[in-house]
């Protein structure tokens, strides 16, 4: 439970926030009292271990879900005062998602799938046009913008998701286990990437991960467990 | 919006064999209707034709109280200057003489509707001498001619040239009997005439009922530029003292037929679809739930509810628009064929519908309605079949979309 | 034994119009023995063994009028002739009945036409009279519950009264049929025939009685329908004989014809 000093400063905040699920006649307490803090330019890591609730708080913070109790705000506003048609277009316009598999429309090309969140925005097609060929050159896709995602590896596939998330300009990129399904050498590059575009374009990462490697990268490591914040600590 | 195609288009070739099922099965429905809908409106047309034009006219004229109780002795008397003003109106006439007897043949005989026909006149009401499938119309040369309906030769075993002994009561009580040869058959007439029709020259049924004057009915065909309300009313103007009636109060059975037979129509369209749409549903909540978890993902990064519903609406309605394409474009050939060849349905017997005996070939018609009908209609369901899948998907939570197995 | 008359035909056609049924049926056995006797010489009146005789026939509707006289001949209840002699017109024209079938002989067109079912119920010669009426068999001693008009029993009352109702078995078209006897006579003076609703369909007179063919009989008989005005079909007999010989081939087609 740590109580961040720079209030004014937060691009996420979290006040005390509890999820329980009812799972048949089992209530499962899934987030249990977690307060945090997310600057602009983090590069924050969620770890621990499967079933202490990583995905869960990516999904609140991601506004696809409501807390049981507790409060989040985005940016300042309160996504609990905020009606289903808001609340999905603050995902569309502030918020980048990459998700662990099926990131991607099977049916639209790399070039497709990255432009989908500006064409959804009603963006301009010139100006989208411009902006998704830079950014799959960023992300080191040129070249492949007509494949199809089974005709991408999933690394590749990842970098479309991460080309995606990070089109709209979004406030902050929420990252589920981005590197699950990757080898490890893939993994590393995934996190150099990620890397890359938050220092040089300022993108804040929010990740989950188990993965020791990952977290190594990470200047920032919320370990939770049972749905508890265990260790809150800034990386050297 | 032109992405949300693009995407249902290629999400159609997904699964190519369930969209090509779907779309195949579409197509033979919309064909089946536009066939089926060309087909009823040729019958329809057909019915109203034989009616009219054949032996019912636009509108007729009995004398108060004939129709209640038709009789020898209820007649028109004035019919000639009644004729006269009328065909100053604008119409075309011709009086008809009816009397109920019997028609013997050998050892057959059979209850007739004897009518007395002005034949200088009745050809410009009635085209009903052009039904004569056998033998010849009725001349004035040949005052002892009959021509009859095929139902009633056939009942008496007659055939042209045979002779015919018709019966009845004449005006002065007498038993009115009459040798006639039969000269014609009639085919494709209302089912009474086809039954019990008996057709003769009206200078001869006037000798043969001893009626000296008047006439039971005056047929006529309407000016064609005013409608059958405008008509009645002009014709019931120029002609007071008489009643007046359209083709739809003298026939109420079969103007309401007609109209439910066109009315019908849409209901086999809804049968028919209905299978579609339940098709459409099935193969839309296959692919729907297939693409859960992938729908999920759609709806976290921003892909509004309605965004998700327009583009299942989409893939069904593309199949949709696909299968009509091919519907029309096989259709058009064969609705020519329909409309100019016509089927032949003599193998069928004698076929007698809505109180028209049929001719031995049917033939379609096109109109608007019979094109735009099956469309619409088909649309109309497949909208309402993939509604459901439409909004399932729309309303899907994304966390546990993405949560689905 | 009771003659039949060959205007009884006629009078048969009359009689018979009160029913259709074929087959007399069981009848009350508490009917009591003066009903019917009185029943039976009614019934009896119109069966004979054979008769010849010649007739007029008057018709008159609200549209014309017209008499026929005809020649007629019957054989037991199931044969009979009419053929008529005037107007010119008709002459020739004739009726032949065996058992319940019915057929015209039209001189004009040389035919010999059966009359279908379907006409049985139309008018026999332009009459009042249906060819049903014609074939028409029915005994009241049998097909009908009757009883007195008790008023009518007293002495001083000159006509009895007696109403009958069809045996729910049998298929007449009448409710109800009244007929007035003559105590002295024991002959039927009116008969008056009424529908299922009780109303008044049609008045039969029996007049003028004579002696014919050795029998006392009403001569003329009138067949009035109620609530046509004015008209009436009248069969008046000029001659008549009975139980003489006839010929069974006089009621075949082929002497219908000459």
């Amino acid at each position: 439970m740590s109580d961040s000093p720079q209030q004014a400063n937060s691009i996420i905040r979290l006040n005390s926030v509890g999820k329980v699920y009812q799972q048949g006649k089992l209530q499962v307490t899934a987030l249990d009292g977690v307060s945090l803090d997310v600057e602009p330019g983090e590069f924050l890591a969620l770890c621990g271990p499967s079933g202490s609730g990583k995905t869960t708080l990516l999904n609140l913070v991601g506004a696809l879900d409501q807390p049981s109790s507790g409060s989040i705000e985005l940016e300042g506003h309160n996504l609990e005062r905020m009606s289903r048609k808001e609340l999905s277009e603050l995902r569309r316009d502030r918020i980048g998602f990459v998700f662990q598999a099926y990131n991607l429309m099977p049916v639209l090309s790399a070039y497709e799938n990255a432009e989908m969140v500006l064409w959804v925005q009603g963006v301009d097609p010139q100006i989208r046009r411009d902006k998704v060929m830079g950014l799959l050159a960023e992300v080191g896709l040129e070249g492949l913008e007509d494949r199809r995602p089974n005709e991408l590896s999933g690394g590749q596939q990842q970098r479309v998701a991460i080309a995606r998330a990070i089109a709209s300009d979004p406030v902050v990129v929420l990252a589920d286990e981005p590197t699950a399904n990757v080898d490890s050498e893939t993994a590393i590059k995934l996190l150099d990437l990620m890397e890359r575009l938050n220092r040089e374009r300022g993108v804040t990462f929010v990740f989950s991960t188990h993965d020791p490697l990952v977290m190594e990268r990470a200047r920032r490591i919320v370990r939770l467990v049972d749905g508890k914040v265990q260790e809150d600590s800034q990386a050297a | 919006m032109n992405k949300v195609f693009v995407i249902a288009w290629r999400n159609l070739w997904r699964t190519p064999r369930r969209s090509v099922v779907t779309i195949g099965a579409m197509t033979v429905a919309v064909l089946a209707m536009l066939l089926y809908a060309s087909l009823v409106e040729g019958y329809v047309r057909d019915l109203e034709a034989d009616l009219v034009e054949v032996e019912v006219g636009d509108l007729q004229v009995h004398a108060e109280g004939y129709r209640d109780r038709p009789s020898l002795y209820t007649t028109i008397d004035d019919s000639d200057a009644m004729i006269a003003s009328l065909e100053g109106a604008g119409f075309v006439a011709t009086a008809r003489l009816l009397a109920g007897g019997l028609v013997a043949a050998g050892e057959s005989s059979s209850g007739a509707l004897i009518k007395g026909l002005d034949l200088e006149t009745n050809d410009a009401v009635s085209a009903i001498a052009e039904r004569v499938d056998r033998g010849e119309w009725l001349a004035a040369s040949d005052p002892h001619g009959a021509v009859l309906g095929r139902g009633l030769a056939r009942a008496l075993a007659v055939d042209v040239g045979d002779e015919l002994i018709v019966l009845g009561q004449a005006t002065d009580g007498s038993m009115a009997n009459e040798l006639f040869q039969v000269r014609g058959i009639l085919e494709a007439v209302t089912a009474e005439t086809d039954l019990a029709g008996v057709l003769i020259a009206d200078s001869i049924f006037r000798e043969t009922f001893a009626l000296d004057q008047g006439v039971h009915q005056v047929l006529m065909r309407r000016p064609a530029n005013l409608g059958l309300d405008a008509a009645s009313a002009l014709a019931q103007s120029t002609i007071q003292g008489h009643e007046v009636k359209t083709w739809r109060e003298l026939q109420p059975l079969m103007s309401q037929m007609i109209d439910i037979s066109r009315s019908m129509i849409i209901l086999m369209f809804v049968v028919m679809y209905v299978a579609i749409a339940i098709l459409i549903l099935n193969a839309m909540l296959m692919s729907v739930f297939e693409r859960i978890r992938e729908l999920g993902v759609m709806k976290a990064v921003g892909l509004s509810p309605r965004t998700v519903l327009s583009l299942v609406l989409t893939e069904a309605m593309l199949q949709a628009v696909v299968a009509t394409v091919i519907a029309l474009a096989v259709g058009a050939p064969l609705l020519w064929l329909l409309v100019e060849r016509g089927i032949d349905v003599s193998g069928f017997g004698d076929i007698t519908a809505g109180g028209m005996s049929i001719g031995t070939r049917m033939f379609g018609a096109v109109a608007p309605h019979t094109i735009l009908g099956p469309i619409v209609t088909f649309f109309v369901l497949v909208f309402l079949g993939v509604l459901y899948p439409g909004l399932k998907a729309a309303r899907l939570r994304p966390v546990e979309a993405m949560r689905h197995q | 034994m009771l003659k039949q008359s060959p205007w009884i035909v006629l009078l048969a056609i009359v009689w018979m119009s009160v029913a259709m049924s074929p087959r007399a049926l069981a009848r009350q056995p508490s009917e009591d023995a003066e009903m019917q006797r009185l029943l039976g010489l009614f019934d009896d009146l119109l069966r004979g063994a054979s008769s010849q005789g010649t007739m007029t026939m008057t018709v008159k509707t609200k549209r014309f009028e017209r008499t026929l006289s005809m020649q007629t001949w019957s054989k037991g209840t199931d044969k009979s002739l009419v053929r008529i002699l005037e107007p010119v017109k008709e002459k020739g024209t004739a009726t032949l009945k065996v058992g319940d079938k019915i057929w015209n002989y039209l001189p004009k067109v040389d035919r010999t036409i059966k009359v279908p079912g379907s006409m049985m119920g139309a008018s026999w010669m332009g009459s009042h009279f249906t060819n049903d009426d014609l074939v028409a068999k029915i005994r009241y001693s049998e097909d009908f519950a009757c009883s007195f008009d008790p008023a009518t029993r007293e002495p001083s009352v000159k006509e009895l009264r007696i109403d009958c109702i069809p045996n729910e078995d049998v298929a007449v078209v009448w409710g109800k049929v009244s007929m007035l006897l003559d105590k002295a006579s024991e002959l039927p003076t009116q008969s008056m025939f009424y529908d299922d609703d009780d109303e008044l369909v049609r008045t039969m007179k029996y007049e003028n009685v004579r002696t014919m063919g050795g029998k006392r009989i009403p001569t003329v008989l009138t067949a009035i329908p109620a609530g046509e005005d004015g008209e009436f079909t009248r069969v008046e007999h000029s001659k008549l004989e009975f139980d003489i010989d006839i010929s069974d081939r006089l009621f075949s087609l082929q002497s219908l014809k000459q």
